[in-house]
C-alpha cells in the first residue's frame, strides 16, 4: 500500500512539473507548427476537420480548420438566402494557413466586394478550399466532390507555375503517398462522390492525439524534435555514405524551381498538357454546375521583388527575357479555351514599385520569400476584386446601381 | 562544433559512454583521440599547431628540469616562454597584416587557453612547482582537453593530471551542462538580441542606450559562465574536476573583489605568473611599482582579449579603478574602524559603484569603436523610456524575448545566491522516498524535455559564445 501511495504522489507531482514546464513555454512564447493534415484515400490527405494549433514557420498565427475541412470559418453548407458565394481553390497561396482569417486575401474581397456592391457585410461570401501542397489533380477532386454542395456562383482557381511541378509524377517525385497524379485520359467525370471512408481505429487515435499535440507547447516541442531528429539522422547517414560513389540517379534533371520560369522548357511539355486538360474539365464542371470559372495566375516572390536590379540579375541567371512568361502563358491557355483569366503579378509589381513595399515572408523567414504577407494578402485581395468587378458577369448583375465604386490599391 | 549544438551533445554522449567502458589505463590516450577529434572539426590545421606546441613544450620542460639550478636553466625558461608568447602574439596580432598570403591564416581554436597552460606549466617546472611530466600522452590531453579548450576554465597542470583517469560523477555532469545550456540559451541569448541591436546602432538610436550599459554586462556574464559550466560538467564526464570561474561577481562591493569572482582561473594565472613576479620586481619602487604592476596586468587583461583600443581602455580603466583602490585601502579601513555604524551604508553604495564602473568599463569593451562607446555613454541617461524601437525589427516577440532574458537572469541570480541544488541533493540522500522518486522523475523529464527543445531548435541560427572567440 505504501508503496502505491508513494508512487501515486511521485507521479502528481512529476505531473505538477510538466504543468510548470508547459507553462514556462507559453509564457515565453515557445510554439511549433501543429499537425493539421489527415489520410484521405481520395485527394491523399486533406485539413482535418476541426484540427486547430499554431502555424509558425513563416510569422506565427493559430489556425483553426473547420468542421468540413477548410482553413475557413464555420460556414452553412446551403446558400443562405441572398448571399453571393465565391469559391476559392488552389494551395498553400490559398490557404494562407500564415494569415488570421480576418487578414486573408479571400476575407479581404468579401469586404471589398461588399462595399463594392453596396452589399451589407457578410452578404458576399468567399469560401477558402485552398490546402497546402495541393496539385491541380487534387483541386479538380475538391472542385468536383467537395465544392458544389456549398453552391458558389463563381469558381476561382489559384495556381502558381509551381501547380505545373506538383502534377506530373516525373517532375515531382517527393509527393505524399497517394496523391493523385492521373493524366488527361482519366479525368474522373462522375458526379457523385466516393463515399467517405470510415476512419480505422488507429486512424482516429492518431488523429485524437495530434488534436491533443496541438493543444500543448511541450508535446509540440517533442514532436518538432522527432521530426528535426530523423533530418539529423539522414544527415549523418548522408555522410557516412559520402565516401561511396553514388550511382546517378535516373532523376537526375529534375527541374529545380528556378526551371519553372522557363515556359518553353521541354520538360514541362506534359505539365502543360495536364494543367490544359483539367482546367478545361474545371470549366466544364463549372458550366454544368452555372458558375463563373475563373484562373487567377498568382506571382511568385522573385517575380516581384521590389528591387529591380534583383529582378533583372535573377532573369539573367535562368535565361529568361521576362519572369511572367509563365505566368502569361498560363494565361494564355486558359484564354484560349474561353476561360477569363487574372495575372496578379503585373499589378502586383507595380503596387510594390510604387510602394516600395515587400509583399512576401515575415519576420522569420529571409527576405521577399515564402507567401504573401499582410500587405501582400491587402494588395492580392484588392486585384482579384478589382479584376472581378471588371470580368465577372454575375457580379455586374449583381451591381445594385450603376455606379458601384472601384476599388482602388491601397485605399485602406 | 558548438557547445550548444546537438552534434556536440551527441559526441559528448558517444565520448564518455565509452569513456565509461575503458580501463581507466587507456582513459588519458582517449581523452587525447577525443580531444583532437573535437578541434579536428573546426581546425584540423590548428591541430597541427598544437600538437607541435605540446611536443615544443614538453621537451622543454623536460630539458629545463634537467639544467635545475644552473644559471642556463633560466635562459632556457625565457627561451621558451618567448617563444610561446611569440606563437601567441604572432597569431593575435596576424589578423592585422593586410597581406593576400597571410589573410588565409586562421587563428587556432583556444589558442589563447592552452598557451597560458603551456607557459604556467613550463614556469611550476622551472620554479620547482611540480616535476616535468615524463608520459606524453597525459600531458597532451592535459593540453588538448577539450572541454576546455574554447574557453577555460584555466585549470594547473598537477591538478589536471592528478586526476585524469579517474572515474566519472555522471548525473551531477550532466546538470550542470544542462544548467550551462539553460542560462546561454533562455538568459544570455535572450538578452543578446536587444544588446546587440543597441551596440549596432548607437548613434541611429533614439533612445535605450541603458540596455547597452546595464544589460551587456548581464549577458556578458550569462554567456560566459554558461560557457564554464557545460566545460566543467563536460570534464566532469571524463573525471576531472575543473576550476570554478565565476563566484555571483556582480555581488563584489569593490573592483579588486570583482576581480576575485570574475574570470577567476585567468586571474589568478595572471597574479601567480604575471602580477606577482612584477610587484617581487618592482616592490622598491614603492606605490609606484604597485600602481605599475597592476597597470602591466590589467592592460594584460584587456589585450589578451585582441589588440584594439577598446580592450586597451578597458585595462587602463581597470587599472586606475584598483590603483585607486589599493592606495587609499590603509585610509578606507582607518575610516571603517572609526565608524563601524557606516559599514552597512558603505557595502551598499560599494556594491552600486563597483557595478557602475564595471558596467562602464565594458561598454569599451564591446562597442565596434571607441567613438560609439563615447557615444553610449554621453547617452547613457538620455531618453531612458524611449526603447521600443529596438524591439520593432521583430516586433512583439523581440520584446518578449528581452522580458524572458531579465526574469531568466533574475531567476539566475537567485539560484546562485540560494542554491537549491543544495537543497536537491538532500532530498536525494535523505529525502522520503515519493519525493526522491518525483525528484529523478522530474529531473528526467525537464532533461529530455530541454534536449528536445534543443533539437527542435537545431535548425534556428544561435549566438556564440562570446568568450569562444578570444
Amino acid at each position: 500500500m505504501r508503496f502505491f501511495k508513494d508512487c501515486f504522489l511521485a507521479a502528481l507531482i512529476t505531473v505538477g512539473v510538466l504543468l510548470i514546464v508547459e507553462l514556462g513555454f507559453r509564457a515565453a512564447g515557445v510554439k511549433y507548427t501543429g499537425s493539421f493534415f489527415n489520410h484521405e484515400p481520395e485527394r491523399g490527405y486533406s485539413y482535418r476537420p476541426n484540427a486547430r494549433g499554431w502555424a509558425v514557420n513563416e510569422g506565427d498565427n493559430f489556425l483553426t480548420v473547420n468542421s468540413d475541412g477548410m482553413v475557413d470559418r464555420e460556414r452553412s453548407v446551403a446558400r443562405p438566402p441572398g448571399v453571393l458565394r465565391i469559391a476559392v481553390l488552389g494551395s498553400s497561396e490559398v490557404a494562407a494557413e500564415q494569415m488570421p482569417r480576418d487578414r486573408t486575401f479571400e476575407a479581404e474581397m468579401e469586404r471589398q466586394l461588399a462595399r463594392a456592391l453596396h452589399r451589407p457585410a457578410g452578404s458576399v461570401e468567399v469560401l477558402n478550399f485552398g490546402v497546402a501542397g495541393y496539385n491541380l489533380q487534387q483541386e479538380y477532386l475538391t472542385l468536383h466532390h467537395h465544392v458544389w454542395k456549398y453552391q458558389p456562383d463563381i469558381v476561382l482557381l489559384g495556381t502558381t507555375s509551381m501547380a505545373l511541378i506538383r502534377s506530373v509524377p516525373t517532375l515531382f517525385p517527393d509527393y505524399v503517398p497517394g496523391t493523385p497524379m492521373f493524366d488527361c485520359d482519366h479525368i474522373p467525370e462522375g458526379d457523385s462522390p466516393p463515399p467517405a471512408p470510415r476512419l480505422s481505429f488507429s486512424r482516429r487515435l492518431r488523429n485524437r492525439l495530434a488534436d491533443f499535440t496541438n493543444q500543448s507547447r511541450v508535446l509540440l516541442a517533442l514532436n518538432e524534435a522527432h521530426t528535426n531528429a530523423l533530418q539529423l539522422i539522414a544527415k549523418y547517414r548522408a555522410k557516412l555514405s559520402r565516401s561511396k560513389p553514388k550511382p546517378q540517379p535516373a532523376n537526375a534533371s529534375l527541374p529545380t524551381t528556378d526551371s519553372i520560369y522557363n515556359p518553353d522548357d521541354p520538360i514541362y511539355a506534359k505539365s502543360w498538357q495536364v494543367e490544359e486538360c483539367i482546367v478545361r474539365a474545371m470549366k466544364r464542371d463549372c458550366d454544368r454546375h452555372h458558375a463563373e470559372f475563373f484562373v487567377v495566375v498568382f506571382d511568385r516572390s522573385r517575380e516581384i521583388d521590389p528591387d529591380p536590379r534583383a529582378r533583372a540579375v535573377y532573369a539573367r541567371k535562368i535565361g529568361v527575357s521576362s519572369l511572367f512568361l509563365t505566368d502569361e502563358r498560363m494565361a494564355e491557355l486558359a484564354q484560349k479555351d474561353g476561360i477569363s483569366a487574372i495575372l496578379l503579378g503585373p499589378p502586383l509589381l507595380r503596387y510594390v514599385e510604387q510602394n516600395h513595399i515587400v509583399l512576401h515572408g515575415f519576420y522569420n523567414t529571409a527576405y521577399n520569400m515564402g507567401h504573401w504577407n499582410f500587405d501582400g494578402n491587402r494588395a492580392a485581395g484588392e486585384v482579384i476584386t478589382q479584376a472581378l468587378l471588371d470580368q465577372s458577369q454575375v457580379l455586374q448583375a449583381n451591381r445594385t446601381s450603376a455606379s458601384a465604386g472601384r476599388v482602388t490599391l491601397g485605399a485602406n | 562544433m558548438r557547445f550548444t549544438s546537438v552534434d556536440f551533445l551527441l559526441f559528448l554522449a558517444i565520448a564518455a559512454s565509452i569513456f565509461r567502458v575503458i580501463p581507466a589505463a587507456w582513459r588519458a590516450a582517449y581523452v587525447l583521440i577525443a580531444s583532437y577529434a573535437f578541434y579536428c572539426t573546426t581546425s584540423p590545421r590548428g591541430a597541427i599547431a598544437l600538437a607541435a606546441a605540446t611536443l615544443f613544450t614538453y621537451a622543454g620542460a623536460l630539458w629545463c628540469e634537467r639544467l635545475q639550478g644552473t644559471s642556463r636553466a633560466f635562459a632556457l625558461t625565457t627561451a621558451i616562454v618567448g617563444v610561446l608568447v611569440a606563437y601567441l602574439m604572432f597569431f593575435k596580432l596576424v589578423v592585422f597584416v593586410p597581406h593576400q598570403g597571410i589573410t588565409s591564416w586562421i587563428v587556432p581554436l583556444g589558442i589563447s587557453y592552452y598557451s597560458f597552460k603551456l607557459i604556467s606549466y613550463v614556469l611550476d617546472v622551472y620554479w620547482g612547482k611540480m616535476p616535468a611530466a615524463r608520459r606524453l600522452i597525459p600531458f597532451a590531453a592535459y593540453v588538448a582537453f577539450f572541454p576546455q579548450i574554447l574557453a577555460g576554465p584555466i585549470q594547473r597542470s598537477d591538478d589536471f593530471l592528478s586526476q585524469i583517469g579517474n572515474g566519472q560523477t555522471v548525473l551531477p555532469a550532466i546538470l550542470r551542462i544542462a544548467w550551462g545550456l539553460a542560462k546561454k540559451l533562455i538568459v544570455a541569448d535572450h538578452l543578446a538580441t536587444a544588446v546587440n541591436y543597441v551596440y549596432a546602432h548607437v548613434s541611429g538610436l533614439h533612445g535605450g542606450w541603458w540596455i547597452g550599459f546595464y544589460i551587456w554586462p548581464l549577458q556578458l556574464y550569462a554567456d560566459f559562465s554558461a560557457l564554464t559550466d557545460i566545460a566543467i560538467g563536460t570534464g566532469r564526464l571524463f573525471g576531472v574536476v575543473g576550476p570554478e570561474n565565476f563566484d555571483r561577481p556582480f555581488n563584489s562591493t569593490s573592483i579588486s573583489e570583482y576581480w576575485r569572482r570574475w574570470h577567476m582561473s585567468f586571474t589568478n594565472w595572471l597574479a601567480d605568473y604575471l602580477f606577482m613576479p612584477l610587484r617581487m620586481a618592482t616592490r622598491k619602487l614603492g606605490n609606484v611599482g604597485l600602481v605599475m604592476s597592476i597597470t602591466i596586468n590589467t592592460v594584460a587583461i584587456g589585450l589578451w582579449h585582441g589588440i584594439a583600443w577598446g580592450y586597451f581602455i578597458f585595462g587602463i580603466l581597470h587599472s586606475i579603478f584598483i590603483s585607486f583602490e589599493a592606495l587609499t585601502a590603509k585610509r578606507r579601513k582607518r575610516l571603517s574602524k572609526q565608524h563601524p555604524e557606516w559599514e552597512p551604508a558603505r557595502n551598499v553604495l560599494g556594491w552600486f559603484m563597483t557595478f557602475h564602473l564595471v558596467c562602464f568599463a565594458l561598454v569599451f569593451f564591446r562597442a565596434e569603436t571607441v567613438s560609439d562607446a563615447l557615444y553610449l555613454l554621453r547617452h547613457v541617461a538620455s531618453h531612458v523610456a524611449d526603447f521600443r524601437g529596438i524591439f520593432e525589427p521583430e516586433g512583439l516577440n523581440s520584446a518578449r524575448a528581452f522580458l524572458i532574458g531579465l526574469l531568466g537572469y533574475a531567476l539566475l541570480e537567485l539560484c546562485e545566491r540560494y542554491r537549491p541544488d543544495r537543497w536537491l541533493a538532500q532530498i536525494r540522500l535523505s529525502g522520503p522516498r515519493y519525493l526522491r522518486w518525483s525528484l529523478y522523475a522530474s529531473t528526467a523529464l525537464v532533461l529530455v524535455i530541454g534536449f528536445a527543445l534543443l533539437v527542435a531548435t537545431s535548425g534556428e541560427p544561435k549566438n556564440p559564445f562570446v568568450y569562444a572567440i578570444f
